[in-house]
C-alpha cells in the first residue's frame, strides 16, 4: 500500500542536505556522530529515515533546524539547503524565521513537548502569531481550525485544556497542529509514534499522510519502525553508525534489500514474513553493537556484525553506488549490494 | 457502569452548577478563601488604622499608664500610657509592609539571578558561591551587623531580612530553570521559531511561578516573625514606630502587671502569619493545573 513514487522528472528538490557531517566534541574524544550522509526530500515526498538508536537519525533532524547547541555539536562539513538557501552558514534570525514556520518539527514524546501551565489555544495561537502576524483574536480562531483539522472533537472547547486534560493521543495531535498551524513546508517528524500504543499510531499515521496529501507537507519521517515506513513512505534512508548505508525507493528497499544491515533489520521485523527463512518462530537479531563513533572508521563500520563480511570489508570503506545498473536509484553502501540485488547472497 | 450512581452524580454536578460561582469557587478552595479572608482583614484594619485607631499610637499618657481594657481604652494601656489597640493596629502597617516587601524583594532578586545561574555556565559557578557565602552568615547577625552599621530605619530592616532569604530563591529558581530548560517544550518552543527572550517569559518563568508564589508567601510570612523578633532583640525597627515587636519588647518587663501588651500583638502577629501561609498554601493548589480539582 505505498503511495505511488512521484515521477521520475527532475523536480527540483525542496530540502537537500549534501555531506553532512556532524560531530560532538567531549572530554575524552570526539564523536562522529553524523559522517557524511546526502539525502534530498522533494515537495509533498514522504522520506523515511530509519535505523536503530544511536545512528545518528535525530541528530540529523535536528541539525535541519540548526537546534544541537554550539558546543558540543559541530558542524564539521556538508551544506543543508532548504530551496537552494544554505542553512549551515543562515543567520541565527533567519533560522527563527524558518523555525516552525517553513520547516517545522514534531518531537517524540507528547508527553513533555507542550509546555504544561499554557493552555493548548496558547500554545498554538502563539505560533501564529510569532510568524504569520494575526491578531489574538485571529490566531485563536485558526487554532480551533487547526485542532479541527487534526481530528480532536469539540476543538473550540478544547482550545481552554492545559495539556495534561489531553490523552498522549490527542496531544500528538496537538503537536502536529501546533507544527503545521504555518502551513510549513518541510514537516520533521522525529519518531512521533514512539511514545504511542499501536492503534494510536496507526491514526496519527494516518493523519500525516492526509495532512501531506491536503497541504502538500513533505514530510521527513525519522522512526525505528519499519512497518511504519512500509505504510507511509515514498522513499527510504537506512543509516548506521552515522552513515548512510542503503537509500531506495520504499518498494525497492522492502523487495530486495541490498545492504546486510538493512535485510537484518528486516529479519529482525515481527509478523511480516520477508526475512528470508520464514519458517522461524524466533525474531532474527543483529548480533553485535554499534561501534564506537571516536575512531575514525577504517573499514565498512558494519563489518564486524555482518555475515556477509569479507577481508576487503574491514580495509576499505565502501562507497555508495546503485545497486545495479538498472537501479541507479538504489545505493547501497556495501562490497556485496550487487551480489544481493541479484539474489546471489545468502 | 453502576448507572444509578451515574445518575446521582450527574444529579449532583446539577446541583453544584446552579450554586453562585464564588460559593463554587469557596467550597472548592476552602484554605485559599479562608487565608485570604483573614489576610484581607487584617490588611483592611492595617490600612484604615488612622480611621479606626481611639488614639495616637505614640501619644504618652503617663496617669493611665499600665490600664486595664475599658471601653475609653479597649485593649488597655502599656507603661508610658499609649493605648495598645492603636498602636496594634499601626503595627500591622509595620509588618505587612516588612513582610510584602521581603518577600518581593527576594523574588524579584531571586528569578533574575537564578534564571541567569541556570543558563550561563560561567555566571552559574560565580553566582552560586557568592549564595553559598552568603548562606553561611547567620541571618541574625548579619542583621544586627547591619543595624548596628546603619542606621535603623523600615528599610534597613527589610535589607537586613532580605538578604538571607534572597540565596534561598536563588537556589530554587536555579535547580527549576535547570530542569525546566531541559524539557521537551522548551526545545519545541525554539523549533517553532520563538526567540530565547521570548522563550524565557513565556515558557520558563511561568513554569517557575507556582513554586516560587509558594516560597514567597513563606518568606513573607517569615519575614513578619523575623522583624518581630528583630525589633524585640533591639535591632529591628526604630523603637519609636509602633511595630508588634517593640511592643511585646516593651511589655516584656511588665508582663505581670499588663500581660496585655504583649498579648494582643502576638496574636495579631499569629494570625498575620497564619493567614498568609494559608493563601500560600491555598495558591499553590489552584494555580497549579496538575493538581486534580475537587468536583
Amino acid at each position: 500500500m505505498t503511495t505511488p513514487h512521484p515521477d521520475q522528472s527532475p523536480v527540483a528538490p525542496i530540502l537537500a542536505v549534501e555531506d553532512l557531517c556532524i560531530a560532538f566534541v567531549s572530554r575524552d574524544g570526539i564523536v562522529r556522530a553524523v559522517d557524511g550522509v546526502s539525502w534530498q526530500l522533494r515537495p509533498a515526498e514522504m522520506l523515511g529515515i530509519v535505523g536503530e538508536s544511536g545512528c545518528g537519525k535525530s541528530v540529523t533532524a535536528m541539525s535541519v533546524l540548526k537546534l544541537l547547541p554550539g558546543p558540543p555539536a559541530m558542524y564539521s562539513s556538508g551544506s543543508i539547503r532548504f530551496r537552494g538557501e544554505e542553512l549551515l552558514t543562515a543567520s541565527e534570525a533567519r533560522m527563527r524565521q524558518l523555525r516552525g514556520n517553513a520547516i517545522s518539527m514534531i518531537f517524540q514524546d507528547p508527553m513533555t513537548s507542550l509546555n504544561p501551565v499554557l493552555t493548548i489555544g496558547e500554545q498554538i495561537a502563539e505560533v501564529l502569531i510569532l510568524h504569520q502576524n494575526l491578531s489574538k483574536r485571529a490566531a485563536w480562531n485558526r487554532a480551533g481550525e487547526m485542532l479541527d483539522l487534526v481530528g480532536i472533537p469539540d476543538p473550540r472547547q478544547r482550545l481552554r485544556d492545559y495539556p495534561h486534560q489531553f490523552s498522549g493521543g490527542m496531544r500528538q495531535r496537538a503537536m502536529i497542529s501546533l507544527a503545521l498551524a504555518c502551513n510549513p513546508a518541510v514537516l520533521i517528524a522525529d519518531e512521533p509514534t514512539t511514545a504511542l500504543d499501536v492503534t494510536i499510531q496507526a491514526q496519527i499515521m494516518e493523519l500525516l499522510a492526509r495532512l501531506r496529501r491536503e497541504m502538500g507537507t513533505a514530510i521527513v519521517l525519522i522512526t525505528h519502525d519499519l512497518g511504519v515506513v512500509a505504510e507511509c513512505c515514498d522513499r527510504v534512508v537506512v543509516m548506521y553508525a552515522g552513515n548512510k548505508v542503503e537509500e531506495a525507493d520504499v518498494s525497492a528497499l522492502f523487495s530486495r534489500p541490498c545492504h546486510p544491515y538493512t535485510r537484518g533489520l528486516l529479519a529482525a521485523m515481527p509478523g511480516l514474513d520477508v526475512a528470508a527463512d520464514a519458517g522461524h518462530r524466533r525474531l532474527a537479531e543483529i548480533p553485535g553493537m554499534l561501534p564506537s563513533l571516536k575512531q575514525a572508521a577504517v573499514g565498512c563500520r558494519f563489518a564486524p556484525r555482518c555475515a556477509a563480511a569479507q577481508e576487503r570489508c574491514h580495509g576499505t570503506i565502501p562507497e555508495l553506488a546503485p545497486v545495479a545498473r538498472e537501479a541507479p536509484d538504489h545505493l547501497a553502501a556495501c562490497f556485496r549490494a550487487g551480489e544481493a540485488y541479484r539474489g546471489e547472497l545468502a | 457502569m453502576d448507572t444509578p450512581m451515574i445518575s446521582r452524580l450527574e444529579q449532583r454536578i446539577e446541583r453544584l452548577r446552579q450554586q453562585p460561582r464564588a460559593i463554587r469557587f469557596a467550597a472548592r478552595n476552602p484554605v485559599l478563601v479562608a487565608g485570604s479572608l483573614l489576610l484581607l482583614g487584617i490588611l483592611l484594619l492595617a490600612l484604615f488604622a488612622p480611621w479606626i485607631a481611639s488614639h495616637d499610637p505614640t501619644e504618652m499618657n503617663v496617669i493611665e499608664r499600665l490600664k486595664p481594657p475599658s471601653a475609653e481604652f479597649l485593649l488597655g494601656t502599656d507603661a508610658l500610657g499609649r493605648d495598645i489597640f492603636s498602636r496594634t493596629l499601626y503595627g500591622a502597617r509595620v509588618s505587612l509592609l516588612v513582610g510584602v516587601s521581603v518577600a518581593l524583594l527576594s523574588a524579584l532578586i531571586g528569578i533574575f539571578v537564578g534564571t541567569v545561574a541556570g543558563f550561563n555556565r560561567l555566571a552559574d559557578k560565580l553566582i552560586m558561591r557568592v549564595m553559598d557565602g552568603m548562606m553561611a552568615i547567620p541571618g541574625i547577625l548579619l542583621a544586627v551587623a547591619l543595624m548596628t552599621l546603619i542606621h535603623a530605619s523600615i528599610s534597613t530592616v527589610v535589607i537586613a531580612i532580605a538578604l538571607p532569604e534572597i540565596p534561598r530563591v536563588v537556589r530554587l529558581v536555579r535547580s527549576l530553570v535547570l530542569t525546566i530548560r531541559e524539557q521537551p517544550y522548551i526545545q519545541a518552543a525554539q523549533a517553532m521559531g520563538t526567540r530565547f527572550p521570548l522563550v524565557l517569559i513565556r515558557h520558563v518563568i511561568p513554569n517557575l511561578l507556582t513554586p516560587l508564589i509558594v516560597q514567597a508567601s513563606f518568606i513573607w510570612a517569615s519575614a513578619m516573625i523575623f522583624e518581630a523578633y528583630l525589633s524585640f532583640l533591639g535591632a529591628g525597627t526604630p523603637p519609636e514606630v509602633p511595630s508588634w515587636g517593640n511592643m511585646m519588647a516593651e511589655g516584656r518587663s511588665v508582663v505581670q502587671l499588663a500581660f496585655g501588651i504583649i498579648l494582643y500583638p502576638g496574636i495579631f502577629l499569629g494570625l498575620t502569619v497564619l493567614a498568609v501561609n494559608l493563601v500560600g498554601d491555598g495558591l499553590r493548589d489552584l494555580l497549579d493545573p496538575r493538581i486534580a480539582r475537587k468536583l
